[in-house]
This record gives structure tokens, sequence and C-alpha cells, in this order.
């Protein structure tokens, strides 16, 4: 009986952990209003069509990007830019994504700290503060 | 057995041809052996052959229902075996069920549509002057954080 169960336990622990792998991108936007509106850079693509739609603006300028892979239990400092960055940590691994704590800083400030489940391939988009005519957004998207 | 041996217990026995036989009956004291042989045959037979049985069907009965007796602790043992290992079995296979339950749950359920949405849990500011909201996006099962009252950045800093 007890070489069964750990028999069974034993080939539970390779299944649990099978979400390995995964990466996660951030990226931080300025988002203006300009016309004519300039092309969309090829990494904002997939977003655009949100970007216009919820925050009301017709171009993009990828500020800086970054992709780090996900360590379960780490901290992990996401600094696309200089100015603008964040600080994750992984809470849960679920069976489509990750539920992790993510704080936003601007400079030093910390601007908001939030707890989200990213499913993968559905971003989490955060408006940032303005910056001079434009908005900053910044996007975080597992993959 | 020496051959004279032999020949003498043929002979007792009959069996010697008459041309051999003739010396052991001209002897008298192999006369003498053999009668006492043969009446010691006779006697034995007469006393050693099995007594007929009194009530024989009854008698066969009892014999039949004592080995019937005499089988079944055995056959109690078999099945209480039997019954132990079906039941081992059900215990295992009820254990694996129980830590498939347990530990594997994630693994193997089914996701919702939900679980392929992000999702804001919770979200608040530093600053108390700052306003956090949340809603989901239509096109690409994405979640916004609406922060409202941040101070700008003057246009002049950079950000990159």
């Amino acid at each position: 009986m007890t070489r069964f169960v750990l028999s069974a336990l034993l080939l539970c622990l390779p299944l649990s952990g099978a979400l390995g792998g995964d990466r996660i991108w951030s990226a931080v936007v300025l988002a203006t209003r300009e016309t004519p509106p300039r092309p969309v850079p090829a990494k904002l693509s997939d977003f655009q069509e949100t970007l216009r739609k919820v925050f009301g603006y017709n171009t993009f300028y990828l500020l800086g990007e970054k992709t780090k892979d996900i360590k379960s239990g780490a901290s992990e400092w996401l600094v696309p830019c200089k100015r603008i960055y964040m600080k994750t940590s992984i809470l849960e691994t679920c069976q489509t994504g990750y539920r992790m704590k993510i704080e936003l800083y601007n400079n030093k400030d910390l601007l908001v700290t939030t707890e989200a489940k990213l499913a993968r391939d559905a971003p989490l988009y955060i408006r940032g503060p303005q910056w001079g005519k434009g908005q900053i957004v910044a996007i975080l998207k597992v993959r | 057995m020496t051959d004279k041996t032999h020949e003498f217990t043929e002979w007792l026995d009959g069996a010697l041809p008459p041309d051999q036989a003739a010396k052991f009956e001209a002897d008298p004291e192999a006369v003498a052996e053999r009668k006492a042989w043969t009446e010691l045959r006779a006697a034995m037979v007469a006393e050693l052959t099995r007594p007929p049985l009194p009530h024989p069907d009854f008698i066969n009965a009892k014999v039949l229902e004592a080995i019937e007796r005499d089988r079944k602790p055995a056959r109690r043992a078999e099945s209480s075996f039997i019954r132990r290992l079906v039941f081992g079995g059900i215990g295992a296979i009820s254990a694996a069920a129980v830590i498939t339950a347990i530990f594997l749950p994630d693994s193997y359920r089914r996701p919702s549509e939900s679980e392929f949405i992000s999702q804001v849990i919770s979200a608040r500011a530093e600053n108390p002057m700052v306003s956090v909201s949340s809603f989901h996006t239509r096109d690409d099962r994405g979640v916004v954080i609406w922060i409202e009252g941040t101070k700008p950045i003057p246009s002049g800093e950079m950000v990159r």
C-alpha cells in the first residue's frame, strides 16, 4: 500500500510541474494622437486594436521591451525602459497561466500594486502617467 | 537369494517342475516344512481376512460427512484470502483516486473559458489621490488597469 502511494506521488510530481518554459514579455508604450497617424511598430501589431479602442490614441511608440523566463517563487524586475519598470512575483502557477503580484514604478515611485491572473497570450494593460501630450501604457503578456 | 533357496521357495509354491521337485519330495525335513508352511498360510488367510462391515452404507455416509467437514475450513480460508485481495485492490484504487483528486486537479481538469482570460484580482495605488479601476478588453482576452490622477511626467524628462 505504502509503495503504491509513493508511486502515485512520484507520478504526480512531473505532471504538476509541466507548465515550465513560459516567458513574460513587458513593454512600455507611448500613445499619442497624430495627424496623419504613424505606422504601428511590428511588435505592437497584436495590441493596436485594443490600444486604439481602449485608450483612444492612433499612434504608438515602443519605448522599450523586455522578455524574461518565468521563474516560480522568485521576484523579477522587468525594466523595459529606465523610468517605467515593474516588479513581478509569481504567486501561483495555473493550468492556463499565472497568478502574480505586479508593482508598477515611475522612477522610484510605486504607482500601483496589483494581484492579477495572467492567462497565456491575454495581455495586461496598465494606463500609466501622462508624458507630454501622450499617454504611457505598460503591457505585460505571458507567452 | 541363493539358487537353492529360490528352488525351495518355488517348490513350496508348487511351481517347480516334477524332475527338480523330486529331491525335495524325498527329503522328510522339506516335506515337514512345507506342511507347516501350508498350515500357517491357511491360518493366516483364515485369520487375516477382513470381517464384513455391519451397515456399510451408514458408515460410508459418515465417512463422507467427515471428509466434507474437513474440507470446509480450507475453502473458507481460501475465500477469505480472495476477499482480502479484492478489498485490498479496491482500497488501492480508492487511494489512487483520492491522491489524484488532491494532487492533480489542475493538471487534469478541463479549464473553463474564463481561465483563458486575464483577470485583475486586486489593485491599489500607493497615493490616496490616485484612483485605480480595471476592466476586460473585448478583442484579446486581456485586462486593463486604469489609473487616474498620477502626476504627469514632464515632457522635458526622458522616459526611455
